[in-house]
């Protein structure tokens, strides 16, 4: 049986519960940054940096021990071009793609959003840079079964083997290597 | 009238799935709930395409039958996790399982 791993679940108890694998949550450092000097990613942790700007996104996949940059596109920003894919195949950083955003998006940003993450992945898939998807939600209901979030990357251009790779092989790996 | 030759009907598929939430609902208002995101997601035609339809709703356990076809079991399943409130209380779906048939998803 497959093993699901969500890097960034609020709650690891009811996680198990849905069906995702256990993850030590200690070793995660999520950093939210306001400009690219404040990227300071920790040793020996999974650096998972939120992007959404064009320095963030550039400075996130250059500097050393990133390992997910979270969100590179969202619904006001679209711009991810093959130079920042090029350097995040380079440098092995993984895109992450956050549930949280659709819930969180209105029905007129959603709309904007998708197009985004679905020219953001044709890059990916050009480059063929890993994907990562997490559901990086507040609270408990906010939270989704791993073969629901599968069903995300069928909207965003994912194939059903990449979307379920996204949130098993890719996560695992991240954990074997950088840890 | 002869009717469809099976080479041109849907090969229908049922997500079983469960509701997770603080409050127990009623089956009117978990479809009236699909229904809604599935229309802001996918849209008429997409609903149309996916022959959604809720088979049944057990209102006790909060588990539930969805209808679709093969090829959008993947958008429902898109669909139904981006649902995030049920009457205006937090909530989600969550899908258990596949089958081709009724009669399997109710594990008779």
């Amino acid at each position: 049986m497959t093993d699901y791993y969500d890097l960034l679940a609020p709650d690891q108890e009811f996680a198990e519960k849905l069906g995702f694998s256990k993850i030590d949550v200690s070793k995660i450092n999520y950093i939210e940054p306001r400009s690219g000097n404040d990227i300071k990613p920790q040793k020996n942790k999974i650096n998972i940096i939120r992007g959404g700007d064009e320095k963030i996104n550039q400075e996130a996949v250059r500097t050393r021990n990133v390992h997910v940059l979270l969100d590179p596109v969202n619904w006001e920003f679209g711009k991810f071009d093959t130079a920042t894919a090029n350097m995040a195949k380079k440098n092995n950083v993984a895109i992450g793609i956050s549930h949280a955003t659709f819930i969180e998006a209105k029905e007129s940003q959603r709309v904007k959003l998708m197009l985004n993450l679905q020219r953001m992945v044709k890059v990916t898939n050009k480059i063929k840079n890993s994907i990562v998807i997490v559901s990086n939600s507040k609270g408990k209901y906010g939270m989704r079964a791993p073969l629901d979030l599968v069903g995300i990357g069928a909207f965003i251009g994912l194939t059903e083997n990449q979307a379920k790779w996204a949130i098993s092989e890719v996560p695992k790996s991240i954990f074997e290597v950088k840890t | 009238m002869k009717p469809y030759p099976p080479t041109l009907m849907d090969n229908d598929r049922y997500i079983q799935f469960t509701v997770h939430s603080d409050k127990k609902f009623k089956q009117a208002d978990v479809w009236k709930a699909i229904y809604k995101i599935a229309k802001e997601n996918i849209g008429l035609k997409g609903i149309a395409d996916a022959n959604l339809a809720l088979i049944d709703f057990n209102e006790t356990e909060q588990k539930g039958l969805i209808r679709t076809n093969t090829k959008s079991i993947y958008i429902v399943k898109g669909v139904t996790s981006m649902l995030a409130e049920i009457e205006s209380t937090p909530a989600f779906i969550q899908t258990l399982r596949v089958t081709g048939t009724i009669k399997k998803s109710r594990g008779v």
